[in-house]
């Protein structure tokens, strides 16, 4: 398809100073919840107390009577909902069951109740004096609860979780060196800074609805189905997402409950999230502990790679973190067995956040590595190059591109791996003790199908449109830099316009994935179309040229061996023609294909840990990363730096903590739930390995939003266990484990 | 008395009746005025994507109200309007500078500093306060000048960013030109505000709405007269705690009654009493107020006021404040009972003062009567060859709650510890002093085994309580611990090197 080699856009994308961010210093994005409409009303949502049984009675007359409220609705008296499916099952939502539907409570903090008034004041006062009774039970909320419902996890998005190679169990025992630890992983909420947030307008049997979402065609459809109008009838608009991190992906309750609110009092109604429901009402990452056994030959060479565990679902859905989603493709070993279990417990859904299955896999697996590399007495960097995977060993496809040595490469040299002391605790400087620490990182490229228009205008200047997000990563400027690359015009000639239903259908934005490969072919195909007529038309200087012959370099259409050079607005006008629009969508299928795509990168942290208090401190972080094609180096070194930051957290701070008894949530809260401040944060130096990858899609290029997280956990582990000499195998790694 | 709040927001006047007064100024930009470029995030002063400059009359230390406004950054999200009577609003909206991005908007669009632009706006605006400071500070006008890293650091530490990264943003900050920066006061001429401020602040402000009344009393007998009168009366000095309770867990006290407007209670000043300097620090001294003195003054205690929750929060709350909240955990209250500082406290009939150490009663219980409000706080001062140390064990390096604090002072004469006084937080329901583990040390010799015998003790006598900061065990190990860390940063030696 291409007209013009992939390789001639540059390996590495300029960094564009993204386009959106004066209206974002001016506080002039609008974003879900800043949408205005005539007569709106605000939605409060009230949640359950208890985290296990039923309602009793609720009684709603203290609110009802309170001033300024419109509506309360409980599951007595709740419009009727078409059931909708959840995400896995090819629709949108979170979780199966629908908002308000009975009183049977699954966890704490589920809706029991909303609460519809003329101010957001009113509404939350009267959803204060909503009061129920509940018929309680005892919360299942810890992995060994003899009471909980335990079964292994078989599939994920159709793929086996089990996976075996060889006689691992065997070929473990039969090792030279070996290690067999558990790790755990805190249940971690996504805590993006924008709250979710929901405006439902109905007019007539038409609704529009701006919300927070990384998936606006999915919510779309499954409005259309629980409100029982044409999918025509719905439009949903986001034009800029406050952060995500995956907890907008899937549609939670309170969209439903919004719009039925809407509907209810047949005026817009607004509803947003308190940050406490940010914990309880849109899901989060699941709790995991994971067994992961290595058994190497005395020379390093790993024979056995044993990965086991558990992972949390809500007692009425089924969600897999997919912990071990990497370990099979990452290491060569001849024996392998990977499988997981899922245990049912009284929390919401939990879902996909930042690198589901990687970022608590890999610290698992990064973990157990540098374990093995204390075991076997070989440094960590080279026991990584000694079981160096060519070729994926689970598919046995070769890598569309993969340049992992050159990342621990030069992340060694740039974090001065040579100063690391093997022993560990042996560096110190005053009350501090030092250490460095490594980890692999890796996430796949999946490409889900999108489409995109594009529109030469005759001003010469161009407009792609697809209904994606803009969740901070700056879609609108890397897509116009795509667009522009393509089609070799400045990137001010180009506009990408996202974020509504109107325009043509795009994908969550999740996986990494984004419309990327839509632009491009959308550029390729007013290229065609342009090449296409110029070739026919008795108009153009190139008539019965043959199309093929008929090459764009620079922005301009041209012919081997002619002198003469048209612009897209010569061509226009040569052609009589007033603009030029066109459609594409994308073909991806990635299994027939038979390659193995992913991105790979090594972390490499510097600590300092204080010996009388326990307290550790980040104090330099080198990430290198291989992605492919780098779009925008700007754009993607913030991905990566946000990723790292969110990974020191995840080490060092993040755990959403339940109370064994209650089965609330403790710290709901953005000071007891820790997020990185910038005290927090050391220089974090990201370098790019740029790569070529002809098979990977048309713009060479590999999703960069979620790999930065993975392993960097596990580095620091890794650089604590250098500094102390204290393996922490339980995130997150607190002064109080290391210490007492 | 006057029934309606007098606020300025970005220049233009507006008048706040009862009906929209009980709510926080960033529901009443975003809901109210339509203004949404102030977010709301954690609705708790732990993140400042809220943040907005206040111009107030009076917030320089120890001055009574002056004739210009001062600008400082709070976080709207928990400053309820009847806190800001008479006060000018600056939201992320009235930041440019004819119509263009001004210096600091146009710096975070080029350093890349917005990722997903929710906790841009906040950034901007702390940012704005730092250059605003700085060009009057360091007449940066006309010159090119920058703030230096720790400058922009410390202005930011409370402001939480979870995708860009702080680094993009931190540079912004660092290539701000100075020179080009035009203060609030030149964006905003006062002279009419100020007027109009001080016209409205002789009048008392007294707002009902439903059972709720928020009262700004004008002077001491009346504010003392109706806490005698009222029941259950909140008191409201930098509201950064009572309006977390009020959005988080459904706090909503009939009676508020804002110090806002009460004269004399700004004074911050070292008073010499028979040879020992006592610092008297009013009411309504903010905490950032005592953190640039003491940066000279108490290097020791300015460290802790450094890591004080944030610059937005330290800008709004006060050291009465702190003390009347009566947190185990106060940042503040360690160097206070270190001290042995004594709250002055004024009622109808009259002052008292109350030694810290029989300032609390139990968890949150003080010794106050009804009628009586904190008015100041002599705090006396450290003698040059004292050993002062004071400790914050927290998860984070700023913005956050201690997980425990100590507070060691030692008097030496020769090698020998003639006076001793040890001080524990998030140990137990209050602030204590250790009264066995200050005996253990009185008299013996300023040795590293005689702080670890006594760390043994304190380990002995302290009953903390395993939490979400920190177990149990932990913080015996702490109490332990510290002791040998007190010994090892006062004595000379290099410490010998121990992994523990």
């Amino acid at each position: 398809m291409s007209i013009i080699e992939t390789t001639k856009l540059g390996l590495v994308g300029k960094g564009l100073d993204r386009l959106d961010g004066p209206f974002k210093v001016m506080g002039k994005a609008r974003y879900s919840a800043e949408f205005p409409a005539k007569k709106i009303t605000y939605a409060v949502g009230v949640g359950a107390d208890i985290a296990n049984g039923k309602i009793r009675s609720i009684n709603t007359a203290g609110a009802e009577a309170a001033p300024g409220v419109i509506a309360v609705i409980t599951h007595k008296n709740r419009p009727p909902l078409v059931d909708g499916k959840t995400f896995a099952g090819g629709g949108a939502q979170g979780e199966l069951r629908m908002p308000l539907a009975d009183n049977v409570i699954n966890h704490a903090g589920q809706y029991i109740a909303v609460v519809v008034a003329e101010s957001l004041e009113c509404a939350t006062y009267a959803a204060h004096l909503i009061k129920a009774v509940y018929i309680e039970e005892d919360p299942v909320v810890v992995f060994d609860d003899k009471r909980a419902q335990r079964y292994p996890a078989k599939q994920w998005f159709g793929e086996a979780v089990t996976k075996n190679r060889g006689e691992a169990q065997t070929a473990l025992l039969a090792s030279a060196v070996s290690v067999d630890n558990k790790y755990r992983t805190p249940t971690q909420s996504h805590n993006p800074m924008e709250t979710h947030a929901t405006m439902a307008v109905w007019e007539g049997d038409k609704l529009t609805v701006y919300d927070a979402t990384q998936g606006l065609y999915n919510t779309r459809k499954a409005l259309a189905l629980s409100f029982s109008v044409p999918e025509s009838n719905v439009r949903v608009v986001c034009k800029y997402i406050g952060g995500a991190f995956g907890c907008k992906g899937a549609m939670w309750p309170h969209v439903l409950l919004t719009t039925l609110a809407a509907r209810a009092v047949n005026r817009p109604v607004k509803l947003v999230l308190t940050r406490a429901q940010m914990f309880t009402n849109v899901g989060h990452r699941a709790e995991t502990e994971q067994r992961v056994a290595l058994g190497a030959t005395a020379d390093g060479a790993i024979q056995a790679i044993i990965h086991h565990g558990t992972s949390h679902t809500a007692v009425d859905g089924e969600f897999v973190e997919v912990f071990t989603k990497a370990t099979p493709m990452m290491y060569a070993s001849p024996n392998l067995s990977v499988s997981q279990d899922l245990v049912k417990l009284n929390k919401q859904m939990p879902t996909f956040m930042r690198a589901p299955g990687e970022t608590p896999g890999m610290f698992a697996l990064e973990s157990a590595m540098d374990e093995l590399s204390s075991a076997v007495k070989i440094d960590p960097v080279d026991l990584r190059l000694i079981n160096y995977a060519k070729r994926d060993p689970d598919s046995g496809h070769p890598f569309s591109s993969k340049s992992l040595i050159q990342c621990y490469k030069l992340g060694a040299e740039k974090i001065g791996w040579n100063k690391r002391s093997a022993t560990p605790g042996s560096r110190k400087e005053g009350d501090w003790l030092l250490g460095l620490g490594m980890a692999s990182a890796t996430y796949p490229t999946v490409h889900f199908n999108s489409m995109c228009n594009g529109l030469l205008k005759a001003d010469g200047t161009f407009l792609f449109t697809s209904s994606t997000h803009e969740m901070g990563t700056g879609t609108c400027t890397v897509m116009s830099q795509i667009g522009a690359g393509r089609l070799g015009v400045p990137v001010e000639l180009v506009t990408f316009e996202l974020g509504d239903t109107d325009l043509p259908m795009a994908p969550i934005s999740g996986g990494s994935a984004t419309v990327g490969s839509a632009v491009d072919g959308a550029a390729v195909e007013i290229q065609n179309a342009l090449s296409k007529q110029l070739s026919e038309s008795p108009l153009s200087p190139f008539s019965g040229v043959p199309q093929e012959k008929i090459v764009v370099s620079g922005g301009k259409f041209t012919v081997v061996g002619k002198s003469e050079t048209l612009s897209y607005v010569d061509a226009l006008k040569l052609l009589k023609l007033p603009s030029l629009e066109v459609k594409y969508q994308t073909h991806f299928n990635d299994k027939a294909k038979s390659f193995s795509m992913h991105s790979f990168g090594a972390h490499f942290v510097e600590v300092k840990v204080d010996q009388d208090l326990g307290t550790v401190r980040v104090t330099r972080v080198v990430s290198v990363m291989a992605n492919g094609r780098i779009a925008n180096e700007k754009t993607c070194r913030s991905q990566v730096h946000g990723g790292v930051i969110m990974g020191i957290g995840m080490a060092l701070e993040e755990a959403t903590l339940f109370d064994s008894r209650s089965g609330r949530v403790v710290n709901r809260s953005l000071g007891e739930y820790y997020v990185s401040v910038n005290a927090d944060i050391p220089p974090i130096e990201v370098h790019f390995i740029a790569e070529t990858d002809k098979e990977i899609n048309s713009i060479g290029a590999k999703g960069i939003g979620e790999i930065g997280i993975t392993g960097v956990a596990a580095a620091v582990a890794n650089a604590v266990y250098n500094a102390t000499g204290k393996r922490i195998r339980h995130l997150p790694i607190t002064a109080d484990k290391l210490f007492v | 008395m006057r029934d309606y709040i007098l606020l300025y927001v970005n220049g233009r006047e507006q008048r706040i009746s009862a009906a929209q007064a009980f709510q926080p100024a960033s529901d009443y930009l975003r809901l109210d005025l339509g203004q949404c470029g102030t977010k709301v995030v954690c609705a708790e002063g732990d993140c400042g994507a809220c943040s907005v400059m206040v111009g107030r009359l009076a917030t320089e230390a120890g001055l009574e109200p002056g004739n210009e406004l001062t600008y400082v950054p709070i976080n709207s999200c928990i400053q309820y309007l009847y806190q800001l009577d008479c006060t000018h609003l600056i939201t992320v909206e009235g930041l440019k500078f004819d119509g263009q991005l001004n210096p600091v908007q146009q710096s975070m669009v080029d350093s890349n500093g917005a990722q997903c632009g929710y906790c841009t706006p906040g950034f901007v605006v702390a940012m704005c306060g730092l250059a605003n400071d700085l060009q009057s500070q360091q007449q940066c006008q006309g010159k090119t000048c920058y703030p230096s890293e720790k400058q922009v650091k410390d202005s930011l530490t409370g402001n939480l960013c979870r995708c860009t990264g702080y680094e993009a943003i931190i540079n912004a900050g660092m290539a701000v030109d100075l020179g080009r920066y035009k203060s609030f006061s030149e964006l905003y001429p006062d002279k009419e505000m100020v007027a109009n401020f001080k016209a409205h602040a002789q009048n008392e402000l007294m707002l009902k709405l439903g059972g709720r009344t928020a009262f700004n009393p004008t002077s001491l007998s009346s504010a003392c007269k109706f806490l005698n009168e009222q029941e259950k009366v909140v008191i409201v000095s930098g509201g950064t705690d009572v309006s977390v309770n009020m959005n988080k867990r459904d706090l909503v006290p009939a009676n508020v009654m804002s110090t806002a407007a009460l004269p004399g209670l700004s004074e911050l000043k070292v008073l010499d009493e028979s040879g020992r300097k006592v610092l008297s620090v009013g009411a309504k001294v903010t905490l950032r107020q005592l953190e640039n003195l003491m940066k000279d003054l108490v290097p020791e205690f300015h460290k802790i006021l450094w890591v004080y929750g944030s610059p937005q929060i330290r800008h709004a709350g006060t050291l009465a404040g702190n003390i009347a909240n009566g947190s185990p955990i106060a940042d503040s209250t360690p160097f206070l009972f270190l001290m042995e500082a004594e709250i002055e406290v004024t009622g109808c009939g009259g002052v008292r003062k109350i030694p810290m150490a029989e300032f609390y009663k139990g968890y949150k219980q003080l010794s106050l009567h009804k009628d009586e409000l904190i008015t100041r706080i002599l705090l006396p001062l450290p003698h040059a060859n004292e050993l002062v140390k004071l400790y914050k064990i927290s998860r984070r390096q700023h913005l956050d709650i201690s997980a425990f604090t100590a507070a060691i002072r030692i008097s030496l004469k020769g090698n020998i510890i003639e006076r001793a006084f040890v001080v524990f937080g998030g140990v137990g329901p209050v602030v204590m002093r250790c009264a066995a583990v200050e005996a253990a040390l009185l008299g013996t010799t300023h040795e590293l085994v005689t702080y670890e015998a006594a760390g043994k003790i304190a380990k002995e006598v302290i009953t903390p309580i395993t939490d979400v900061r920190g177990s149990r065990d932990f913080r015996l190990a702490l109490a332990e611990n510290i002791l040998s860390k007190f010994y090892f940063e006062t004595a000379s030696n290099e410490r010998e090197f121990a992994c523990r």
